[in-house]
């Protein structure tokens, strides 16, 4: 038996499954899918898995992972399309791959890259991204961030790593990575920050979708 | 379904929103001009409710498996979505399409409950769709009805454009095999209506007049158009030839039953006075167990889910019971599925079985007494006595359980406080059967009884009897709690406002539809739900359509009364409905259908042959 890990893509109506909903999706789907997975061997037999770095429910994401546990002497070559053969709609797997020594450590992962989508139903605002790019580039942000250990006031520069704007017909696209593990900022902050600053320019809606993450230095994590 | 932007803004805002997005396993989509039927099976309570329901979970199947037809699921938003929805003008839309359900061309609603017709009314208006039948015109949006509560279809006549009665799986295929020709042909609703009304099982109540007599009861329900009389229900005679889904729709989200479910039977040989189920599910008809393993292995191997559970109004009576379960058993086994069986009856050999079914912690056992003494129990034929019980808490509490609820009714007829006292007393009895028989002591033990308000059901022996009114139920709840004081009993009883709502809808006529209609203009919906519940907007509802519920609810109904739903058929004769009521009156039991035919009648719909006992 050795540890795997499966990178997959949580998009569309499968954005509004949360953690715990996910977890048993998973369980489900490799149940259908019949991989070689092992099962927990308590009163209440299930297949066992651990999803890092949860989205929050409503977030689409594309750099996902679940780490389970492997029973044969390697992953089955047609695993990935089994499983994609038997996924809810928006849940799609790219890879699955054995964590030799272990692999990367869910703890390592520093950031994550983000995509905002502010929705002006209208179009977009003249002024809006020269504001915003402004607001962006300034050297504190205070906001007033929650976590479970209270409230604290920090800078929103503190937890960031860049943000580019892209401006379409009606939203603007920004691309940012953010402080994620144990650093980690909720990019809705960044939605709060122009509601205050900037609420002249108050966007019609805002999604989030999650691209990539990375380690303390920056790298891709898988 | 494809979620558009508006959609998208307001689902982070409302609970759970996985509820109302579709795309789980398991869940259909066709191409919508590649179908000529668009049929949505609408549940009128939320997700998780009506995605529980094994009804339409099977003509979900059903319909999808016809080509040229695509049905869509459609379940009642909880509040904060209803709201959402209006303020963002979303109208109530299809699971599998995302389109309003104005698109769809029949509204199939399954009525499980009187307490979710609101819901109805309330879902049919989020469509954007006139709620009474006669403002809907043409052939589109038709709104048809199944399911417990169409036994009496009349509360809601005015909104329902056909009902179908009894089991669903050959009637609505020829429904909707009539509809495609109407369609196809282009007859207006009339001719359609007039048509359909001759498929067995149809009832159409536009085409009947209902006229009453002075003191407001029915004095007769007369067809016109050329349309039946009488409504039999209809039966699927041959269970292991009928539509079982091979595959479930999957929740990806949290549901009250989230389990595979295979139906081992129809109907029940027991014949409790008071269960509606009991009288309109016959005659008995059962799957063969080769039948069940064959559509368990499918649903599990299909559906990935980690439980299954076997469905019927009574497990135990299943003849080949011991048979079926070691060979589900070892199959579940090998698959790690766990194996539930619910509604078994308190002998030895369930309990030896259950032990064996599950391995997991030894959590509850749950008997339904209904009657706290034998000349009660007698009265509603609940073949079950206090021996029968102890013995099994005997067998449970010596086995290490130590958590037993015992379900009781109040109000039933003919019931006085000795009745309750006798309720005390066995559970006393349970208690101490505890202290002489569990292991560990140290461990405590804990019994529940709940006490729920007895509804008389149409289409029951008990059709005849009136419901305590609610003094008279908080008297008998202010007794009960003074004789219900065993130290290890906890006693718990239900609010009586729903009951009085339900037993009101459950035999009211034509005329109480006004007061539904009233009620949910009121802002009545999820009506089952305490937080929704609005018990005075009800009564003032009743108030301003000048109706008396306690007419329907409180009333010892004559013999000889006209029931509104007289013209409607469940299988079992009304002659031996009062045949039942009478017996109850000399608290005289009839034996199960297992030992000797009581003469329900059901057995004419069997054609050429028996009932399966």
């Amino acid at each position: 038996m050795f540890k795997a890990r499966m990178r997959f893509s949580k998009t569309d109506e499968a954005a509004y499954i949360s953690h715990l909903d996910l977890m048993h999706c998973m369980q489900r789907a490799i149940a259908r899918a019949h991989l070689p997975v092992w099962y927990t061997e308590g009163f209440n037999p299930h297949i066992y898995i651990s999803v890092a770095l949860p989205l929050s429910t409503g977030y689409s994401g594309e750099w996902e992972f679940v780490d389970f546990n492997c029973t044969a002497d390697e992953i089955p070559a047609d695993a990935v399309q089994r499983l994609n053969a038997v996924m809810p709609s928006g849940l799609s797997v790219q890879e699955i791959y054995p964590l030799d020594d272990g692999g990367r450590k869910v703890r390592d992962i520093a950031y994550s890259k983000f995509e905002i989508t502010w929705e002006f139903d209208g179009g977009v605002p003249e002024g809006f991204v020269d504001a915003a790019n402004e607001l962006f580039a300034r050297d504190e942000l205070k906001i007033l961030k929650r976590s479970k250990r209270g409230e604290k006031e920090v800078n929103i520069r503190d937890y960031m790593r860049g943000i580019t704007l892209e401006a379409d017909r009606d939203c603007v696209r920004a691309y940012t990575i953010l402080g994620a593990g144990n650093n980690n900022l909720s990019p809705e902050y960044l939605t709060k920050l122009i509601l205050r600053e900037l609420p002249q320019y108050a966007p019609d809606g805002a999604t989030y979708h999650h691209l990539m993450v990375y380690d303390a230095q920056l790298n891709e994590f898988r | 379904m494809k979620l558009s932007r508006k959609l998208k803004r307001i689902l982070p805002r409302v609970q759970k929103p996985a509820r109302y997005v579709g795309g789980e396993w398991g869940s259909v989509v066709k191409d919508r001009n590649e179908v000529d039927l668009r049929f949505g099976m609408c549940f009128p309570d939320t997700y998780e409710v009506g995605m529980s329901h094994l009804g339409s979970r099977i003509l979900y199947g059903l319909l999808n498996a016809q080509d040229g037809v695509w049905c869509e699921r459609v379940f009642a938003p909880w509040i904060d979505m209803e709201d959402e929805m209006r303020a963002a003008n979303i109208p109530l839309y299809g699971l599998e399409s995302g389109d309003s359900i104005s698109e769809l061309d029949i509204l199939g609603f399954t009525l499980q409950y009187e307490l979710s017709f609101t819901n109805i009314l309330n879902m049919l208006d989020l469509g954007g769709i006139p709620v009474y039948a006669s403002e809907r015109k043409g052939l589109k949006n038709l709104v048809v009805c199944g399911g417990p509560c169409a036994y009496n279809p009349e509360p809601l006549a005015p909104f329902v454009d056909a009902f179908q009665i009894g089991d669903g799986e050959e009637v609505m295929i020829e429904f909707i095999d009539l509809y495609r020709q109407a369609k196809q042909e282009g007859w207006s609703k009339d001719q359609f209506l007039r048509r359909v009304c001759h498929i067995d099982g149809v009832y159409v109540p536009s085409l009947y007049d209902v006229s009453y007599n002075d003191d407001g009861t029915v004095k007769a329900v007369t067809p016109k158009d050329g349309a039946p009389e009488f409504v039999q229900k209809r039966i699927v005679q041959d269970l292991d030839n009928m539509y079982y889904p091979e595959y479930f729709v999957v929740p990806s989200t949290d549901i009250v039953f989230d389990r595979a479910m295979v139906e081992l039977f129809r109907g029940c040989p027991r014949g409790c006075r008071f269960c509606q189920a009991g009288h309109t599910y016959r005659p008995l008809r059962k799957k063969s167990v080769e039948t069940l393993l064959r559509q368990a292995e499918a649903v599990l191997e299909h559906s990935g889910y980690e439980e299954i559970s076997l469905s019927s109004l009574s497990t135990s009576d299943y003849s080949q019971l011991p048979e079926l379960a070691d060979k589900l058993l070892d199959f579940c086994e090998s698959r790690r599925v766990s194996l539930s069986l619910p509604s078994l009856r308190a002998d030895s050999f369930s309990l030896e079985l259950m032990e064996r079914v599950q391995k997991v912690r030894k959590s509850g056992l749950t008997f339904a007494a209904e009657a706290g003494s034998q000349r009660l129990r007698d009265v509603i034929n609940k073949n079950l006595t206090a021996e029968d019980l102890l013995n099994a808490c005997t067998y449970a509490f010596k086995g290490g359980w130590n958590n037993v609820k015992l379900y009781f009714m109040m109000g039933l007829p003919t019931e006085t406080n000795e009745d309750f006292d006798e309720m005390a007393q066995l559970c006393r009895d349970i208690a101490y059967c505890w202290k002489c028989n569990t292991p560990n002591k140290a461990r405590g033990v804990r019994i529940t009884a709940s006490a729920s308000c007895f509804v008389p059901k149409p289409q029951t022996p008990f059709q005849w009897d009136a419901q305590v009114t609610k003094e008279e139920l908080d008297e008998k709840t202010a007794y009960l709690r003074t004789v219900m004081k065993t130290k290890n009993v906890t006693f718990r009883w239900h609010d009586s406002d729903t009951s009085y709502l339900e037993a009101v809808f459950a035999r009211g006529d034509r005329r109480t539809a006004d007061a539904l209609y009233t009620a949910w203009k009121s802002g009545c919906k999820m009506d089952g739900w305490d937080q929704c519940f609005d018990y005075n907007k009800w009564l003032d509802a009743f108030h301003m359509c000048g109706l008396d519920p306690a007419f329907y609810a409180n009333r010892q109904r004559p013999l000889d009364e006209v029931f509104p739903w007289d013209h409607i058929g469940c299988g079992t004769s009304k002659e031996h409905l009062k045949r039942e009521w009478e017996r109850s009156r000399r608290a005289e039991p009839t034996p199960s259908c297992l030992e000797t035919c009581a003469g329900c009648g059901a057995v004419s719909l069997m054609k050429g042959c028996a009932c399966h006992v």
